[in-house]
């Protein structure tokens, strides 16, 4: 039976082959424990044995959250990875353009990482909000853990309730004071270098309920949308949270009226 | 208590097991649901993606470790999941204070 349940996961997962076996040498010793403590209280041994596996769930249910966890650190490791290939060729590259123009190749470096707001190129989301509806503009700055020459962003936020959180922050505070009909969206707008993201839809995002679910570390009542995508040199990523875990027709509409009408900088 | 309940609040729970105490995986549930009167009510194995997420993000440490001749893996917090358990910790009792705040007013 333990077997069974391990092989079953083990055929479900995704990742690095180190890292899984080392999930599933946990969840055998977690079954081991289990059962242990489950015969003070059922001395059979086949229906203590069932009864953990019952607890602890559905081998397709731990390998779903697993997966997408993996996803989501590949995704993060490639992109720092890009980055970081790009700014070694990107340095060569500008050493080689500024000895042959004869200026200070340093100057230009330090000018670019020390001012980020001085990038003019990234300019913030702009909404025209509808009535009820409030925005919140963020600052140009650089993207966490690398230099504003190779990643900046910026975030705006419309919503329908006020914004309590940092703008790059998950809306705990926000969330907490929502109703059940408010909406918020965040959008940031995002200059990598080189731009490694693909297009993936075509701006403006037309959210619709099957696609709202829920998010790790939000409450479950909390519905949320989330997109991103590329208009010409900038990475759009698009949060929207929705006070239910299901929106209304009327929400969505509120919703994708706020994003036709936004602009990007 | 529903399943809803807690997923929303698994990583605060998760850090606040390991508060103080190494335990591995088993151990955090045994002691969630000691502490909640058994009214933890979660597919346990999902715990282990949230303890290597925690992990992979800098808030825990771990290590294999034999005790009486079962191997299993240790978890404990890093100073940096400290400071995270305080945070989430304050957020928790803003978001309970204003839920409180409503619900007494909507009674009294």
């Amino acid at each position: 039976m333990t077997d069974d349940y391990v092989a079953e996961l083990a055929a479900s997962l995704r990742g690095p082959r180190r890292q899984r076996k080392r999930l599933l040498d946990e969840v055998a010793a977690h079954i081991d424990d289990a059962v242990h403590a489950e015969l003070a209280f059922n001395p059979s041994f086949l229906e203590a044995k069932r009864a953990v596996l019952d607890r602890l769930g559905e081998p397709r249910a731990i390998a779903d959250r697993w997966n997408a966890d993996h996803r989501f650190r590949r995704e993060r490791r490639r992109r720092r990875l890009a980055l970081a290939a790009f700014a070694i060729v990107a340095a060569g590259a500008l050493g080689v353009t500024q000895y042959a123009a004869g200026k200070p190749q340093l100057a230009l470096l330090e000018g670019a990482t020390r001012s980020p707001a001085a990038n003019t190129a990234l300019a913030p989301a702009r909404f025209a909000p509808a009535a009820g509806w409030q925005v919140r503009v963020g600052r140009p700055h650089a993207c966490v853990g690398f230099s504003a020459s190779r990643c900046s962003q910026v975030t705006t936020v419309a919503s329908t309730t006020h914004f309590r959180d940092c703008l790059e922050c998950l809306p705990h505070r926000t969330v907490a004071a929502m109703r059940a009909h408010d909406i918020a969206i965040k959008l940031t707008v995002t200059i990598e270098r080189p731009l490694r993201m693909k297009p993936t839809f075509a701006w403006p995002p037309r959210p619709v309920r099957r696609a709202v679910a829920g998010l790790e570390g939000l409450p479950a009542r909390i519905g949320v949308y989330q997109g991103s995508t590329v208009v010409g040199s900038r990475e759009l990523f698009v949060l929207i949270v929705f006070g239910q875990a299901v929106p209304t027709d009327r929400q969505l509409k509120r919703a994708n009226a706020e994003l036709r009408r936004s602009r990007i900088g | 208590v529903a399943r809803e309940a807690f997923s929303g609040h698994l990583d605060l729970l998760l850090l606040s097991a390991l508060a103080g105490e190494p335990r591995h995986g088993w151990g955090v549930i045994e002691h969630v649901r000691r502490r909640s009167d058994g009214r933890f009510d979660y597919p346990e194995g999902t715990i282990y993606p949230a303890l290597h997420r925690l992990e992979s993000e800098g808030l825990l440490r771990s290590s294999w470790s034999n005790v009486e001749g079962r191997r299993r893996r240790v978890y404990e917090l890093t100073r940096r999941g400290y400071r995270a358990l305080d945070g989430r910790k304050q957020e928790w009792h803003d978001f309970a204070r204003t839920v409180t705040a409503v619900i007494e007013q909507a009674s009294g």
